[in-house]
């Protein structure tokens, strides 16, 4: 049994459904802080939906979820501004270059020392060279990697991240990896839907399966093998097939 | 072609009807007929003060226009390759994937669009006046062949449209030089004769029933839109240039506005970098033009006294509208979900912007048109109409129809809205400036009222903004 001493993330009952189809079917759950939670699921399960609903970009159809402790559906704009999204798809504003992106971001977030911050991320996802490309002229992996930059600059407590590795080759899929562990380390949270079953298995702390919108298992991989040596790659399969 | 059309007419209808429901989208034609139907018995009102020949000439140049508005098919189809709505992708976009051609499917969205705006436009507006014939004792004869002539007239104008986006995209040059020799031509043409006619045959193909104008409008349907295929181009590479960071730069000029000023700044930015000014100059000033060339031609040509500069301040703010559909065109918004912004945030940047952007050219064209028409008497009553009907007609329309203008002005209950909340007083104005020489009193005090209850109902709709749109998603 997981002890949670203090809920980032708590969801009730949420439901959801888009004209006939159902979904999300009354999904629970609790996430604590410095928790890195992963979601599966097969295609079209619910985990963006359920993203998108956490993360304020989508109204529920019934239920409700209580972001940093703040209802999501009241206090919208205070969750977005405390938390940080990376989407699905990877869509910085197309004439923006990389560089003016981030500064947009800092500004409508109201950051402090800016242009530090923004060197420092385009050190960091090495696109100084690239700065001065607008984005639809950048390749998805720089698109991408802008993306992540645009949720990590104002250093959230809490980071919503739909498939964060896709687009980055491994060098970068490790760094990205290793900031997350040493993020959550440092008392930050993570929710995370992803298909990449062997890096949310290393880093993981804990982990939801999806199917067909409702939650079909959920808590540390320990807990949910079977055998002793089941990865999450067959517990996923066991879980939905 | 047999495969491509019927799947881009089926995508087309189910987009549009995404917006609203099929149920509602389709009784969009419904509206158009009773609307039709309405005009014609009110037509003997109508008659009394202009002919039914001037009335169907100026059908024939609302058509026209109208075709020219949404036959932009090259910029269109260069959107939809070079970047997917959202998370939409469109059969235009194929070519890059499938053994086909982008000459056939921007063709594609030509026959495509001719056919969905013949059945849910034109078929309608002649059905009313059919339907009125037991009332108004119309002529079926004259109904069809003002059906054939007005049909031709919106497909020249499609033509027209398609062959100069293509022009623009292949070869802008030549497209600026071409436009500058037909406005000259239009000056010129507009002070010493009085027959449009000349430039749009399928008019004089109206009045005259001469089987050569009927034949120079179909040649012209045909040759056009062959010409914009043979201009498009098979291969699309995009430019990779490196551009200074004005992000900085351009806030600072919007501080006046504030809180929007960041979000005003990224907006001039993509309206620079994606070149949609020289979009905005096709669709809101090459119309303008027109427009002023008919004001000059009811004026000189038909002799009707009106007041045609508060008419024009009218039809100024209407076009406008094309502006703001254009802004919400430039660039897919989904990554600002990720942000602390709202759908009423940039709604209201964006028609700041739109006031910015067109406030000026309307005013030199309102005194451009009275400068040209020698009449200066009523322009100040024509600027204060066209500032308060540009800044309502905007306001209406992003009220009514948020980010989402092109798609969801067919769905009809937002039509119809739209049609009692913006057309209407335009309608009021305009018959108000007929009567701005016979009776000044009456005119004014009439057009003052109107004003007063648009600056009034503009406020409104202004703050209702938030509450309409304040759950709305940025995803298309």
């Amino acid at each position: 049994m997981t002890v949670i001493c203090m809920a980032i993330i708590e969801v009730r009952d949420i439901s959801k459904t888009f004209g006939d189809v159902e979904a999300l079917k009354n999904v629970n759950l609790n996430i604590g802080a410095g928790e890195f939670f992963g979601c599966f699921g097969p295609n079209g399960a619910g985990k963006t939906t359920l993203l998108r609903i956490l993360s304020g970009q989508l109204e529920p159809t019934s239920g409700n979820a209580k972001i940093l402790g703040m209802d999501i559906q009241e206090k919208t704009m205070e969750v977005k501004e405390m938390v940080g999204i990376v989407p699905e798809v990877e869509s910085p504003p197309s004439y923006l270059t990389g560089r003016e992106y981030l500064f947009f971001v800092g500004r409508v977030r109201k950051i402090n020392d800016l242009d530090e911050k923004i060197n420092h991320w385009l050190e960091f996802f090495e696109l100084r060279e690239k700065e001065d490309i607008i984005c639809r002229n950048l390749s998805k992996g720089m698109r991408q990697k802008l993306m992540l930059a645009s949720a990590f600059i104002h250093m959230p407590k809490l980071l919503f991240l739909d498939e964060p590795f896709i687009n980055l080759d491994p060098l970068y899929q490790r760094k990205v990896k290793d900031f997350l562990i040493d993020y959550t380390k440092n008392g930050g949270t993570i929710f995370m839907c992803t298909h990449i079953l062997e890096i949310a298995e290393k880093i993981c702390t804990r982990v939801a399966i999806l199917n067909d919108g409702e939650i079909l298992a959920k808590g540390k991989i320990n807990d949910l093998r079977n055998k002793p040596n089941e990865d999450l790659e067959k517990i996923f399969l066991r879980l939905v097939s | 072609m047999r495969t491509l059309i019927p799947l881009m007419l089926k995508e087309e209808f189910r987009f549009h009807a995404s917006h609203s429901n099929r149920f509602i989208f389709l009784s969009f034609p419904l509206i158009v007929c009773i609307f039709s139907f309405a005009t014609a018995v009110t037509s003997p009102r109508i008659f009394e003060e202009i002919s039914s020949n001037q009335l169907i000439q100026m059908v024939h140049l609302s058509i026209f226009l109208y075709g020219m508005s949404v036959g932009a098919f090259a910029f269109l189809g260069m959107q939809i390759v070079e970047r997917r709505f959202s998370r939409r992708n469109f059969l235009v976009a194929m070519p890059s994937l499938l053994p086909m051609s982008y000459k056939k499917t921007f063709f594609g969205l030509y026959v495509r669009d001719v056919i969905f705006y013949v059945i849910l436009l034109i078929f309608p507006l002649i059905l009313g006046l059919i339907i009125s014939v037991p009332i108004t004792n119309f002529r079926m004869i004259s109904i069809g062949f003002l059906f054939l002539a007005i049909l031709l007239s919106f497909l020249l104008g499609m033509s027209v449209s398609f062959f100069m986006s293509a022009l623009y995209i292949r070869a802008s040059r030549i497209f600026i030089g071409l436009v500058c020799v037909l406005v000259v031509a239009l000056i010129a043409y507009g002070l010493s004769v009085s027959d449009v006619g000349l430039l749009i045959p399928t008019i004089k193909f109206q009045f005259t029933r001469d089987i050569l104008f009927f034949v120079e409008s179909v040649l012209l349907i045909l040759i056009l839109p062959f010409a914009a295929t043979l201009l498009t181009q098979e291969k699309h590479e995009m430019k990779v240039g490196r551009f200074k960071s004005v992000f900085a730069e351009f806030e600072k000029r919007f501080t006046f506005s504030k809180s929007y000023s960041t979000l005003l700044a990224k907006e001039f930015l993509d309206l620079k970098r994606s070149k949609t000014y020289g979009k905005i100059f096709f669709s809101f000033v090459v119309p303008l033009i027109f427009l002023g060339f008919a004001s000059f031609l009811v004026k000189y040509g038909f002799d009707v006294p009106v007041g045609f500069n508060t008419i024009y301040g009218a039809m100024v703010g209407f076009f406008g509208i094309l502006i703001y559909s254009w802004l919400n065109n430039v660039d897919v918004t989904d990554y600002l979900e990720t942000l602390p912004v709202t759908v009423p945030q940039l709604i209201k940047a964006r028609l700041i912007v739109f006031a910015i952007l067109t406030l000026w050219i309307s005013t030199i064209f309102v005194v451009g048109i009275g400068v040209v028409n020698g009449d200066l008497s009523f322009i100040w009553l024509a600027l204060l109409v066209m500032f308060i009907t540009s800044m309502y007609m905007v306001i209406t329309i992003a009220y009514l129809t948020g980010l989402r203008t092109n798609t969801s002005l067919f769905a009809p209950d937002v039509m119809l809205k739209f049609w009692i909340l913006a057309l209407l007083p335009d309608v009021c104005i305009t018959l108000l400036s007929f009567t701005l020489y016979s009776n000044l009193a009456f005119s004014i005090l009439g057009i003052t009222i109107v004003c007063s209850m648009l600056i009034c109902a503009s406020f409104i709709l202004y703050r209702g903004i938030e509450q309409k749109w304040g759950k709305a998603e940025f995803m298309v």
